[in-house]
């Protein structure tokens, strides 16, 4: 209640200016600030920035034409600077639809409350997994070695230098480390050094450590490392793959309205393998086909969340 | 000038008890020399790397992006600096004890009011620096996106709080004698300041600035990495891509940007100095030169300004609207939430742990940056290398000149390429080697500040009057730098490193996001994970270690920094 009074008056201000321009400013007057009610003239969409920026802008690129096209609004795409500024910037409206992760779906959900409604995911969202990788030389020297359970790894974890992806990142830190804490390592105490973090870059940058040694072992998103280069695969082989949990999914606010959020979800779900120019679309996100997204499946990521053990914050 | 003998004793055993306490304390990652197996890995990793490294990609294309990425660059520091000194100048007059007391009696009326601006200033001056430009990006780019305008914005705010700490400084420092006439026919304290302390400090001020800008433009080219636009976003593009010929591509444009800036800053500095004691005055110059010089310089100033609003329109111009239409109850939440810490024992005692990691890498790159720096001062500088005749009578032979001069300009050029390259590009380069950890973070700092502190340690020395080293004209060149010219020299080398110091612990906070760990990675860690409360403690301790160090300094009655 509280916040839709605060919004209430925080537009007051904004409708005097408007008012005071006399209509002048077509494009300021036909959008104006935090009020739901409009419909809005264009979309801000965004992406949490799992991959490099160039990787992600090409990605997102496919969507901005064809998300236009299915709404008949402008859209624009804003990068995020970190994950959580993805979520931040969805409820200070700076951002109206973002791909979030699993992890960043229940920030949105959290912090928005009943304004974020999660529209669609792709199929392989619903069972994702996290691929342990390895240097090729240490798998060479046998430093390590491909394991069926991860409570393998706690006997050669002394000597292995092992980084996570982005701290945010669902397949990238919160689900391998919930998978070790599982097995019964500590992974800031087991690894040598303590685990590490990528500060950005999201995957690629997990792959590209391993694949040139600066460490022995990552965890990232087996999406990402299927589509990588022969060489770098060749580089970083497979040691372990992960359980399967819930992961991305587009998220929308409400001050898109309803009829907006609608035709988006629906142009999501009717892209069609068969069609050319939908296949376009799928395949630069990796996707078979979108799904309706059920916000109950994104519970158990929740849960996982609140269950795992902090000390890594403190 | 040494000072009191026991205060040396207190200075040089706390540095050693810190270093050793430093070495016993910090994570290091030294698996690389754990064996020689382990060393030849490291050893082909650097061969893989550097076969594409030494091959930059010159394409156009390459190069198109990289130029537009050093105009960003240029643009973002440039801005940032005029915002910072904007920001930085009502500040710094509210923090200055000469502006807001004066020399009014102690019971003036409205004492307690102003005292309370003063401190109100002098803290906000102290979070406003304490907060490295890094974590200030990582803060703003939350509501301003990722482009130039968050750079912009982190390096103005970084540069208000040094700037206006200066600034306040200098004008405190004036002496009172120089404006005695201007009080005297009862100018108040604003007169006083305005007519008298501000023009006497403007030389000094003007030099800083100088100093500044060079810094905030080798600062943005790193702080793309959090998302500030300009080369560090392409950087770090460029490494997850792994592609190492473009790597090479960004660090030679970063190269270019920064030695350019370094060098033409200098330059400037250089025309700045009229002290007649100086073995290399210019002398004072007629008012008709000074004014034209003084036009010309705002003119480049504004026409340089200008350029870079141009440059960076797009998103500048976006600003209006981008806040209007912003839902400021959200953010207003946000920010008070990372206002408010959390005080608990247990999460103070984590604070103090993580602490120790920035002030471990403070101490031991700057003792290790000092003692290379002042090695290699002496063979960077013009009164050791070229003019010794001018103070022993030694005459060379045109080919020893020759060879002291290659020697000189190659000891520079070596700094210059130290400095020129930012800590976290040095990180990058030395993960290769080292792998992710402390021990790369570390050495990057020590390099970079090697080469920051070898150019400020070659002018000190190449400043000392040569009739000081007259008296032992007899000993040989090493004896004279030593007992001759280290002694003077050595106050105002003790000031810079320990300025360096306060610079390197907040590097160490930055590079804790990029692998060192500690205060600057647990921040964050928590900022994501939305704990606002013990992010905010963290914030905190990043305002509280530069407060502690600055009054340190204080204490040591070190002499403050001659620009």
């Amino acid at each position: 209640m509280i916040r839709s009074r605060r919004t209430f008056l925080y537009s007051l201000p904004c409708a005097f200016a408007l008012a005071a321009c006399g209509g002048g400013d077509s494009k300021a007057a036909g959008n104006p600030a935090n009020t739901p009610a409009a419909a809005p003239t264009e979309i801000r969409i965004s992406a949490i920035p799992d991959f490099n920026k160039g990787k992600l802008e090409e990605t997102v690129g496919t969507v901005v034409a064809f998300l236009a096209k299915a709404t008949g609004l402008k859209v624009v795409y804003e990068p995020s600077s970190d994950y959580s500024a993805a979520v931040n910037g969805l409820v200070a409206n700076k951002l109206d639809l973002v791909w979030y992760g699993g992890l960043t779906t229940v920030d949105a959900q959290d912090a928005a409350g009943k304004d974020a409604e999660l529209l669609a995911c792709r199929d392989i969202d619903l069972k994702f997994k996290t691929y342990f990788i390895a240097n090729q030389k240490a798998i060479a020297d046998g430093k390590i070695k491909p394991i069926t359970d991860l409570a393998d790894l706690k006997a050669m974890a002394k000597t292995l230098k092992f980084t996570f992806g982005d701290k945010k990142s669902t397949s990238g830190h919160l689900m391998p480390r919930h998978f070790l804490v599982a097995a019964g390592i500590n992974p800031d105490q087991d690894f040598a050094g303590g685990a590490a973090y990528r500060a950005s870059g999201g995957h690629a940058s997990t792959m590209q450590a391993v694949a040139n040694g600066e460490v022995d072992l990552g965890a990232l998103n087996f999406s990402y490392y299927d589509k990588a280069k022969p060489e770098e695969k060749a580089a970083a082989p497979i040691v372990f793959t992960t359980p399967e949990y819930v992961d991305y999914c587009w998220v929308g606010h409400q001050r898109l309205g309803a009829a907006t959020l609608g035709k988006i979800k629906d142009a999501f779900l009717k892209l069609d393998p068969a069609n050319a120019d939908d296949k376009k679309v799928l395949d630069a996100w990796g996707a078979g086909k979108f799904v309706a997204a059920d916000p109950k499946a994104w519970d158990s990521i929740r849960q996982v969340k609140n269950a795992l053990p902090k000390g890594f914050l403190e | 000038m040494t000072g009191q003998p026991r205060q040396v004793w207190w200075l040089g055993g706390g540095v050693i008890v810190a270093v050793l306490l430093s070495l016993w304390l910090l994570p290091w990652n030294l698996e690389t020399f754990a064996s020689a197996e382990s060393l030849g890995d490291a050893f082909d990793r650097v061969g893989r790397y550097l076969g594409q490294f030494l091959h930059p990609d010159l394409t156009a294309p390459a190069v198109t992006r990289a130029a537009r990425l050093a105009a960003d660059t240029v643009a973002v520091a440039l801005l940032g600096v005029a915002l910072g000194l904007l920001l930085a100048w009502p500040l710094a007059i509210g923090s200055s004890r000469n502006v807001v007391f004066g020399d009014e009696p102690p019971d003036a009326p409205g004492r307690f009011v102003r005292s309370l601006l003063l401190q109100g200033c002098r803290l906000l001056l102290d979070v406003l620096r304490g907060v490295p430009d890094f974590v200030w990006a990582i803060l703003i780019a939350n509501f301003t996106g990722t482009n130039a305008v968050t750079g912009m914005l982190a390096i103005a705010l970084s540069v208000a709080g040094i700037l206006g700490k200066v600034l306040g400084e200098q004008w405190d420092n004036v002496e009172p004698q120089r404006y005695a006439a201007l009080r005297s026919t009862g100018a108040g304290r604003l007169a006083v300041f305005l007519y008298g302390q501000q023009p006497l400090a403007a030389r000094a001020m003007l030099s800083f600035v100088l100093m500044r800008t060079e810094c905030a433009v080798r600062n943005a080219s790193v702080i793309g990495v959090v998302g500030g636009g300009g080369l560090g976003a392409g950087l770090w593009d460029d490494y997850t891509d792994g592609n190492w010929s473009r790597v090479a591509t960004m660090l030679l444009a970063m190269l270019l940007v920064t030695a350019t800036t370094d060098v033409a800053a200098n330059l400037l500095r250089y025309q700045l100095r009229i002290d007649p004691n100086h073995p290399q005055s210019r002398g004072t110059t007629d008012r008709r030169t000074g004014t034209r010089r003084r036009l010309v310089g705002v003119g480049v100033v504004l026409a340089l300004l200008s350029a870079s609003v141009w440059w960076l329109w797009a998103p500048i111009a976006r600003v209006g609207s981008e806040l209007q239409r912003l839902e400021w109850g959200f953010i207003g939440r946000y920010t008070t939430g990372l206002l408010l810490p959390d005080l608990a024992p247990a999460t103070l005692w984590n604070v103090a742990q993580q602490a120790v990691i920035p002030l471990g890498v403070g101490v031991l790159a700057t003792v290790a940056a000092t003692a290379l720096a002042g090695s290699a001062a002496f063979f960077a500088s013009i009164a050791f290398q070229i003019e010794p005749d001018r103070y022993t009578g030694e005459r060379l032979p045109r080919t020893r000149r020759a060879l002291r001069w290659v020697l000189v300009v190659g000891t520079r050029g070596l700094g210059l390429l130290l400095r020129g390259i930012p800590e976290v590009a040095w990180v990058i380069l030395l993960s290769v080697f080292f792998r992710i950890g402390l021990t790369p973070c570390v050495l990057a700092v020590l390099l970079h500040s090697t080469g920051v502190l070898l150019r400020v340690f070659a002018e000190t020395l190449d400043n000392v009057p040569y009739r000081r080293l007259e008296q032992i004209a007899g000993a040989c060149r090493p004896q004279i730098f030593l007992y001759g010219a280290l002694p003077t020299a050595w106050p105002d080398w003790r000031t810079y490193a320990f300025f360096q110091f306060e610079v390197n612990v907040r590097i160490g906070v930055v590079l804790g996001t990029v692998g060192a760990g500690g205060l600057g990675d647990k921040f964050q860690s928590n900022l994501l994970f939305r704990e606002f409360a013990r992010a905010s403690t963290y914030l905190w301790a990043m305002v509280l270690l530069t407060i502690a160090i600055d009054r340190l300094s204080r204490r040591l009655l070190l002499r403050r920094l001659k620009c």
